[in-house]
């Protein structure tokens, strides 16, 4: 295992710059945003309809509840949209034009490649994160949310975008074709999500328990209801790792298999 | 400084390369000349870590290619075919961040990416965007890349394609001007960049090493230099009279021609042409056959690469 700080750095500066350059990374976070807003600024008119009809306790418990898990699950979902059109690029493109080959016969080693475009994309996002938190602090202008409900819905977005970054990036560097790579990470993110609504009709109670262990749904619905589950936790970090690991083999098996 | 041993490479059911085996000392230039799909590239591709053998060995700086494939690219600059860039970048800033993959270190950078702009006579466009340079702009950009950090090995393919006439001139200076200080191998199609800026040449043909030395060896190798005689009479007047030259084995006749009553023999002298001519002058006159014209004439590039090549082709067939 090679890994190099400065050239991790450098690569994540070059993917960051390269993504910029892109008029699907404008347009995409431009539909987020407008997205994100529109059904932020909807649950807030439904909760401040309900508002003169709650006591001041209620209020607080109702809009953690009605808006800030309700905004969350539905910018998780963006993520889900919206990570495999970012990654997708990230190593079909290099190979479509052969940088990527050109990248494999100076001394840089495969893990400072994946882990530089991994945080490039990390940073991407959590630039998108850090904006959408103007979200609950306007609330609190309205009323008081549970801060350590917001904490933990962050905790999961973040978790969430490092395990689709990560399988967006081994997808993209399995082909050349960005559209496959694409498909491939939609079908599995996705696949993992019906698995999980499928799991809940198994027939005992310790298989259904078993089945959304290992399935998406189950630990960030954990994170949104404000549990921070150190089993979901593990989940996530594993499924990341384990995609990268599969990223920095697929890339080496790139250089030797031609 | 580069030695590849028997190397192979099968892909599917296709030989690329059949035991190529080559040995570039340190400070030398190699050319490798072949017609296309002759193995260059793919020898290329197996020396910088590209791809892997299927069978052979090959070391650069006495590391493994395979093996060692680390230590192999801290050593190399490498120029592909066509070379790939990213085209939202400015030249400079590819520059700094190919300069940064190759471990050079970061107080250096600058003075290294100036340098190397400078040599490819680039240094005017260092603010451009890589997308709007011309082709030949972007092959020198290319090079400025494998030339960064002062490589101890250069391997170049096709570094002069896309470029013009003064360009040529000008990477061919550069490239013969590292003679003694980097050991270089240049794959290329245009024979006298070879002539002219090569110390070696390996002429490589259906992946094989049809012949590889100095030029004068790989012409030797080739049927080298040739004696032509016109003289009066009959092809065989002439034969007649070398008779003693070839049964000594000091000569070999290659063909014979007669028109109008004028032969013309080609013929190869086994040891060195110009002691054997005063032998085949005196020969002729000895015969009492009028000799019109003894010329001796040295094989150029092109004439090796044909004959080396059509060589080989018949051999297969």
């Amino acid at each position: 295992m090679s890994l190099s700080l400065r050239q991790t750095g450098l690569i994540a500066g070059r993917e960051l710059r390269s993504l910029f350059t892109t008029p699907l990374y404008w347009v995409s976070t431009g539909v987020f945003f407008l997205a994100a807003s529109t059904i932020f600024v909807a649950l807030l008119f439904d909760f401040a309809r309900m508002g003169p009809m709650r006591t001041a306790e209620d209020l607080s418990g109702n809009i953690t509840i009605e808006v800030i898990e309700q905004l969350f699950a539905v910018i998780h979902f963006f993520l889900l949209v919206q990570i495999p059109l970012l990654t997708m690029r990230s190593f079909a493109e290099e190979r479509r034009q052969g940088t990527l080959s050109l990248l494999t016969t100076t001394p840089v080693g495969e893990w400072s490649i994946v882990l530089g475009k991994f945080i490039a994309y990390l940073t991407v996002l959590g630039t998108y994160l850090l904006a959408t938190l103007a979200m609950p602090l306007f609330a609190s202008y309205l009323s008081d949310p549970e801060w350590p409900v917001v904490i933990s819905c962050y905790t999961a977005l973040v978790l969430a975008a490092c395990a689709y970054v990560a399988l967006g990036l081994f997808y993209s560097a399995l082909t050349e074709s960005q559209v496959i790579a694409a498909v491939l990470t939609y079908t599995t993110l996705f696949g993992l999500l019906i698995l999980s609504q499928l799991a809940r009709s198994l027939p005992t109670a310790e298989l259904v328990r078993l089945a959304e262990h290992l399935t998406l749904l189950h630990h960030v619905e954990g994170f949104i209801e404000g549990q921070i589950q150190s089993a979901s936790v593990a989940w996530f970090l594993l499924f990341s790792g384990l995609c990268l690991f599969l990223a920095v083999r697929q890339v080496e098996s790139l250089r030797w298999r031609s | 400084m580069i030695q590849a041993h028997a190397l192979t490479k099968i892909y599917g059911q296709t030989r690329c390369l059949e035991g190529v085996t080559f040995d570039v000392p340190e400070g030398e230039i190699l050319g490798f000349l072949g017609p296309n799909g002759a193995g260059k590239t793919t020898t290329m591709r197996i020396l910088t870590g590209q791809c892997r053998p299927t069978q052979g060995t090959a070391a650069i700086g006495g590391h493994d290619v395979v093996r060692d494939s680390l230590a192999v690219r801290e050593l190399l600059g490498y120029l592909p075919e066509e070379a790939p860039l990213y085209p939202e970048m400015t030249v400079q800033s590819y520059l700094r961040f190919m300069a940064g993959m190759k471990h050079i270190p970061a107080k250096s950078v600058k003075r290294e990416v100036d340098k190397a702009l400078r040599e490819v006579n680039l240094d005017k466009k260092a603010n451009r965007l890589i997308q709007n340079l011309s082709k030949g702009q972007r092959q020198r950009v290319g090079l400025a890349q494998a030339l960064l950090g002062d490589p101890k090995v250069l391997i170049l393919d096709e570094p002069t394609v896309g470029l013009d006439p003064s360009q040529i001139s000008e990477i061919r200076q550069l490239i013969a001007a590292m003679k003694g200080q980097r050991t270089v191998i240049l794959s290329t199609h245009i024979l006298p960049e070879v002539a002219m800026t090569c110390t070696r040449v390996a002429v490589l043909d259906r992946g094989r090493i049809a012949a590889q030395g100095t030029f004068d060896e790989v012409a030797g190798s080739a049927g080298g230099r040739t004696i032509t005689v016109a003289f009066r009479g009959s092809g065989k007047r002439g034969k007649d009279v070398l008779e003693p030259l070839i049964q000594n084995e000091l000569l070999k006749i290659k063909d014979s021609t007669t028109t109008d009553g004028i032969s013309h023999l080609r013929l190869a002298p086994v040891e060195d042409a110009e002691e054997m001519r005063p032998a085949i002058a005196r020969a002729f006159v000895e015969g009492g056959v009028d000799l019109l014209e003894l010329s001796e004439t040295t094989p150029s590039l092109e004439d090796v690469f044909l004959k080396l090549t059509s060589r080989e082709a018949s051999l297969g067939s």
